[in-house]
């Protein structure tokens, strides 16, 4: 096994957890999928990348479970008469987790898969590892719920965090909310809890709301993109392309785990959604890329919820393995795996890996509002979830701005030389890519990217966009030591015109030498800002205040007190995310050629009171 | 429910001659935005962190030089309170009539405690099953004391949890609403007994409008 190599993290014991014969969840579909797995050639009964795995112990378990739970489980599991009223108080009272005897070990055996896996992708046993059994991500720290006994994801997150205090990216794909592993990580900074699924309006377990965005210091750490019923592949594979990576770039995580929940696809009988295997291939080569070009390569694949039991979940998690393996998509499903399994399924098994939609899928009258109903939402998880620079450098086609060219600024640039503490600095606006891609870039410049080299990339990727202005401050040796860019608004603010995103940064080695103050002065005194609206959103979460000695309050008053200076004011709002801090913040600069009409919407948009209706 | 069962016992208060920057920064280290007035022991007034920025401004925090303001200058009355054994539906009516975000609550002529409106969502929250993970189902139904006792049958017999159950006032123009929400991630059996309620229709999402 090597760093880039692949791991498949199993135990047969998994195949115990079994609610029972009417139930949905049935093992099957993993028996299924083991099976084609080796139809396809994909991995052999003695492949050496079998990692050999073992019960999770009460330990591991405890890192997410109260101990009077896993008692409780360890009692029911020896099997009937079951003591009813224990049963009840854990969730194993109803149909949907029924208690069974062993079940503590058929959990425990996922657990410890999972756990496996990601100590053999932390230990650099391999670069990905994959857990088919996993993904049990409803569990709670003392109750079953949603078919899942013991949260094998958070217990494997717990792990990693314990023994490393590594930044871990979750990504949730199943089609319910990733309720657990969001309630368990809810207040740490390290775990970005990413869930993308069917709005709880009519499903379980009825939370993933816009607004669920963490608490106390995970405030903006947990992101929940709830989308329509019925969403179908282009519309839902758009959303996780216009928020996924841009939010990778926000938190730049040590290790992906991602959860490969099939059951949004359109024949699955839990959720409304009508996805196929195409979206699910497309969403797990996207966290493959995600994992190379920020962790050097570190992903934990988990399973998930899946309820087309011969249909769907083989087809889809062997697609998961290809891509872990570095394997080619495989193309045709074996005949003889479907002559051996069609037996067992109602409808006619499919001969294909990758569904094609306008088969799969019958039309949906309703796909266009559905479509737009999911950017609206996806504009705003971007709005909140990462600043408008990342924003403008991770463009989405949902971005139908209007366009106002004959605003953009004249293509004049400026340059100015200023004389700061630590010597000589030039500021240029509207500066040229080819300009920033030839200067260098001061260690201290990761306030976006949180690496000056990846720094430096945003900043050329910005200079070339049409309708932003990047103005640099650099050093008569060529290096970069602070930006001020200007970004077109999207999101709530599209609708307002001539108004523009602020940001700025400066080399941590040149704060306190007013070069924050110079290159605001030189920004403004520009004659086109007087036609704009600059807008400053200060959200806690995307604020870099490593080394700075400041605390978020802190900084919230230095940057108003920055800005105060060159016009911006702090604007009065009842907007709930930036009401969600008290140390966030938005400052807006009003140009002195700004039509009153410009000003009257940008002024109502600061105001959006919820209609709230039974 | 009473407002003394949901209402905020331990509250900060301030005195008209408090300075406002120092009500800002307990409004600010407390996480509210409501402070009661008191003075001699008698609520006179609500200062709100919209009072606070009506008179200083929000732009620069505790700007030096200012001359020192007190909460006398800022506060509006006259107050409007409840007391602990009002239900919590005349204390939300009170501030929905009224526009304002918060109640001081009295107990024997004194302050006991305050109810917001963050308070009161709480209720709702919980009131609604919001805090059990569950699937929300809306019925549409017939005249309700028809179908009643059959959805409380059919309610009853499934296994699944039951988190809430609402029912609101009859509209003229609208059939009435059942709200459910369900400890179940698989509603699909107990949706199909519901149907056969004669007078039942669960609202489920449809691809075409
Ligand atoms: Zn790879
Ligand atoms: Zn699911």
């Amino acid at each position: 096994m090597t760093a880039d190599g692949a791991c498949f993290a199993w135990n047969p014991a998994i195949l115990d957890y079994n609610f029972g014969a009417q139930h949905p969840l049935d093992p099957m579909r993993l028996r299924a999928f083991l099976d084609l797995l080796e139809d396809a050639g994909l991995l052999a009964p003695d492949d050496p990348r079998r990692l050999t795995t073992t019960l999770a112990t009460r330990d591991e378990l405890e890192l997410v479970h109260r101990p009077a739970y896993v008692d409780a489980v360890q009692k029911l599991s020896e099997g009937p008469p079951y003591d009813e009223a224990l049963a009840e108080l854990y969730g194993f009272g109803s149909d949907d987790n029924p208690a069974f005897e062993g079940m503590h070990q058929a959990a425990a055996a996922i657990v410890g898969a999972s756990l496996a896996a990601a100590r053999a992708v932390a230990e650099g046993a391999c670069g990905h590892a994959f857990s088919p059994g996993g993904g049990l991500h409803h569990a709670l720290p003392e109750r079953a719920s949603g078919f899942c006994i013991y949260n094998d994801i958070a217990v494997a997150i717990a792990d990693l965090v314990h023994r490393r205090e590594w930044k871990v990216l979750y990504v949730d794909f199943d089609a319910h909310h990733g309720d657990g592993v969001q309630a368990a990580f809810y207040d740490d900074p390290r775990v970005l809890t990413f869930s993308i699924h069917e709005t709880g309006r009519h499903l379980f377990p009825g939370t993933g709301f816009l607004r669920e965005m963490g608490v106390g210091a995970g405030l903006g750490y947990a992101v929940n993109m709830p989308v329509s019923a019925f969403t179908t592949d282009d519309s839902w594979v758009e959303a996780v392309e216009a928020i996924l990576p841009g939010l990778a770039a926000r938190f730049q995580p040590d290790i992906i785990v991602s959860q490969h929940g099939c059951d949004g696809h359109a024949w699955d009988p839990l959720s409304h959604l009508r996805l196929t295997t195409s979206a699910f291939a497309r969403a797990a080569q996207l966290v493959h890329e995600l994992a190379h070009d920020y962790c050097d390569g570190r992903w934990l694949a988990l399973g998930g919820g899946g309820y087309d039991v011969l249909g769907v979940v083989p087809r889809a998690w062997t697609l998961v393995w290809a891509e872990v393996a570095h394997q080619p998509r495989p193309e045709t499903v074996p005949e003889p795996w479907r002559d051996r399994w069609q037996v067992f399924a109602t409808d006619p098994l499919p001969a294909r890996f990758l569904d094609d939609p306008a088969e799969v899928v019958p039309p949906i009258p309703r796909d266009p509002e559905i479509v737009d109903e999911n950017r609206g939402k996806v504009a705003m998880v971007r709005e909140f979830a990462f600043p408008g620079l990342l924003r403008t450098a991770f463009p989405w086609p949902g971005q139908d701005r209007p366009r106002w060219p004959e605003q953009r600024p004249a293509a004049q640039s400026r340059t100015e030389r200023v004389d700061t503490a630590k010597g000589p600095a030039f500021l240029r606006d509207l500066a040229p890519p080819s300009l920033v891609a030839r200067l260098d870039i001061d260690p201290g410049m990761r306030a976006f990217m949180r690496r000056p080299d990846r720094e430096h990339k945003l900043l050329i990727n910005i200079a070339g966009l049409p309708d932003t202005n990047l103005t640099i401050a650099h050093t008569p040796e060529g290096v970069i030591v602070g930006h001020v860019s200007m970004t077109e608004a999207e999101g709530r603010w599209a609708p307002v015109p001539r108004l523009y995103e602020v940001a700025i940064e400066i080399a941590a080695g040149w704060r306190r030498t007013h070069l924050a103050s110079h290159l605001l002065r030189f920004v403004t005194s520009a004659d086109y800002v007087e036609d704009y609206i600059l807008v400053a959103l200060g959200y806690t979460w995307h604020w870099d205040l490593d080394g700075s000695g400041l605390n978020a309050f802190q900084y919230r008053t230095m940057l108003s007190r920055l800005f105060a200076k060159y016009g911006f004011d702090v604007q009065p709002t009842d907007d709930p995310e930036i009401m969600g801090s008290e140390t966030n913040v938005l400052l807006a600069r009003v140009g002195s050629r700004v039509p009153y009409d410009v000003y009257e919407t940008f002024h109502n948009r600061l105001f959006r009171r919820a209609a709230w209706a039974f | 429910m009473l407002v003394r069962d949901i209402m905020t016992r331990k509250v900060v208060t301030v005195t008209p001659d408090t300075q406002l920057e120092e009500a800002r920064r307990l409004m600010r280290r407390g996480r509210f935005r409501h402070l009661p007035v008191l003075e001699a022991e008698r609520v006179v007034a609500v200062l709100t962190d919209r009072d606070i920025a009506r008179v200083l401004g929000d732009a620069v925090d505790g700007a030096a030089g200012e001359p020192r303001r007190p909460v006398r200058e800022a506060m509006s009355g006259p107050v409007v309170t409840v007391t602990v054994f009002d239900p919590i539906e005349d204390a939300a009516r009170i501030m929905e009539e009224r526009d304002i975000g918060c109640l001081p609550v009295i107990e024997d002529g004194k302050l006991a405690g305050i109810v917001t409106e963050s308070d009161l969502f709480h209720v709702l929250v919980w009131l609604m099953g919001l805090t059990e993970p569950g699937t929300r189902l809306e019925l549409r139904v017939g005249r309700l004391t028809d179908v009643l006792p059959r959805v409380v049958d059919v309610l009853c017999t499934s296994r699944a949890p039951l988190h809430s159950f609402l029912v609101g006032p009859a509209r003229p123009t609208e059939p009435r609403r059942i709200l459910l929400r369900v400890g179940t991630i698989h509603p699909a059996p107990l949706i199909a007994a519901l149907r056969q309620v004669p007078g039942v229709e669960v609202v489920e999402p449809l691809p075409a409008a």
